[in-house]
């Protein structure tokens, strides 16, 4: 799943570090979502798209579409 | 944080004079011998299991607070769930190879090397999906 976390981390001037810390996770696990080899979990995407005051569909787009 | 360390390491120490007097007590002869070689063999298991119920979640600078939702977690998920389906092929291959040549193999070896083989797996896989998706 494709996403534009990346760009809206660093539209806020975060760290990927500072990032995981709002979201509660692994800074790793950031690292792993702005490549798009890890597919969050719905209460994980739920608080990056309220963390960015967007919708889900915002932020990320399934493969293929 | 002292205290926690304490437990641990009276836990461990508690855990691995049990399992010494047990060894010691089932065995035919040599009491103090079984006794100190299994106390030793399970002090750090017994440590480790100290460890994990009173330290685990207090050390380290900044424990995340939902690792559940941590690709590190997915990781080992997987691992896991991969391993568990190896070890049950293995189980399979090995009943079915030894009930067709009626061969006889000492269980604690079986065991041993199924927990081997688990540990190994499960490292095996973890270390190739932290690399490839990293």
């Amino acid at each position: 799943m494709r996403n534009d976390l990346a760009a809206r981390r660093q539209g806020r001037g975060w760290s990927q570090g500072r990032l995981a810390d709002e979201l509660g996770v692994s800074r790793q696990t950031v690292i792993s979502l702005e490549k798009g080899r890890f597919d969050p979990s719905l209460p994980l995407a739920f608080r990056i798209a309220a963390l960015f005051d967007c919708r889900i569909e915002d932020v990320f787009t399934p493969d293929g579409i | 944080m002292v205290l926690r360390h304490l437990a641990a390491a009276s836990t461990a120490l508690v855990l691995a004079a049990a399992i010494g007097v047990l060894a010691g007590t089932f065995g035919d002869d040599q009491f103090w011998l079984r006794a100190v070689v299994f106390g030793g063999c399970t002090l750090a298991p017994a440590y480790g299991l100290g460890w994990l119920v009173f330290l685990s979640g207090h050390t380290g600078p900044d424990p995340v607070a939902r690792p559940e939702e941590t690709v590190e977690h997915d990781w080992f998920q997987r691992s896991a769930a991969g391993a568990f389906l190896d070890l049950v092929v293995v189980a399979g291959l090995g009943a079915t190879a030894l009930a067709v040549t009626g061969l006889r193999i000492d269980a604690l070896d079986v065991l041993t090397a199924l927990i081997v083989l688990a540990f190994a797996d499960v490292a095996a896989r973890f270390t190739v999906l932290r690399r490839r998706d990293a």
